[in-house]
C-alpha cells in the first residue's frame, strides 16, 4: 500500500508527533505508516482523512500488482 | 476512596503495562483494584490456611486459590480489553507478541512433558513456566517492534 502521508503532512508543516497526538496514536505509528511498514486500521485511516480534510483514497493507494 | 483509586490507577504505571493501555474508565479502575485485592488476598489466605491451620479442609484452600485466580483473570481481562482499544502499531505488536509467547510457552511445556514421559527429567515447576512465558513475551515484543522501525 502506497501513501502520500509524508507529503500531506509536510504541506501542512505538521510534525509526526503533532499528527500522532491529533489521532491519538503514537509517533511510531505515524512513522511506520509513512515508510509503508504498517497498514493502519480503518479507524486510523478515517482519522487521517479527517485530519487532512480529504478522502481515504487521496492518502492511500493500492500498490500495483 | 474510589476516586483516589481511579486517580492512582490512571497515573501510575500498572506493572509497567500502562504504555500500551488506554485510559481506564472508573468502572475498569475499580475492577482492576478489586481484582488485585482478590488476587493478593487470595494468595495470602491460601498460604495462611496451608501453613497455619492443620484442621482447615483442603477444599477451602482450593476455593481460596480459585478466587485468587479469578481476581487475576479479572485484572488481565480489564487491562487486556483496554489495551485492545488502543490503535496503532502497539496494538498489532501487543497482539502478535502475546499470541507468540502463549504458543511458545504452551509448546515448550508440552514438549518438556512429552520428553519427561520417557526420561527422568526434573519436575517442571510453575515458576519456571511463568519465567519462560515472561521471557518469551519480552523477546516476542522486542522482535515484533523492530519490524516497524
Amino acid at each position: 500500500m502506497r501513501n502520500r502521508l509524508r507529503v500531506l503532512r509536510a504541506e501542512r508543516r505538521w510534525t509526526q508527533e503533532a499528527l500522532a497526538d491529533r489521532l491519538g496514536v503514537s509517533r511510531q505509528t505515524i512513522n511506520s505508516i509513512e515508510i509503508g511498514k504498517y497498514d493502519p486500521s480503518l479507524k486510523v485511516a478515517f482519522g487521517l482523512a479527517q485530519a487532512f480534510d480529504c478522502r481515504i483514497e487521496d492518502i492511500f493507494q493500492p500498490t500495483p500488482e | 476512596m474510589t476516586s483516589v483509586l481511579v486517580t492512582v490507577t490512571r497515573t501510575c504505571d500498572y506493572f509497567g503495562m500502562a504504555r500500551d493501555v488506554t485510559r481506564l474508565t472508573t468502572g475498569e479502575s475499580v475492577a482492576v483494584w478489586s481484582g488485585t485485592a482478590l488476587w493478593t488476598g487470595g494468595i495470602i489466605a491460601a498460604v495462611v490456611l496451608e501453613l497455619g491451620a492443620a484442621a482447615s479442609p483442603e477444599w477451602l484452600t482450593g476455593v481460596v486459590a480459585a478466587l485468587a485466580v479469578l481476581g487475576l483473570m479479572l485484572v488481565a481481562g480489564v487491562v487486556g480489553r483496554s489495551a485492545l482499544r488502543r490503535e496503532g502499531v502497539e496494538r498489532t505488536v501487543g497482539i502478535e507478541a502475546s499470541a507468540l509467547a502463549f504458543w511458545v510457552t504452551v509448546g515448550g511445556a508440552f514438549t518438556y512433558g512429552m520428553i519427561d514421559a520417557f526420561a527422568d527429567l526434573p519436575a517442571l515447576r510453575a515458576p519456571w513456566v511463568v519465567a519462560f512465558g515472561l521471557l518469551s513475551w519480552a523477546v516476542a515484543q522486542a522482535t515484533r517492534l523492530t519490524r516497524f522501525r
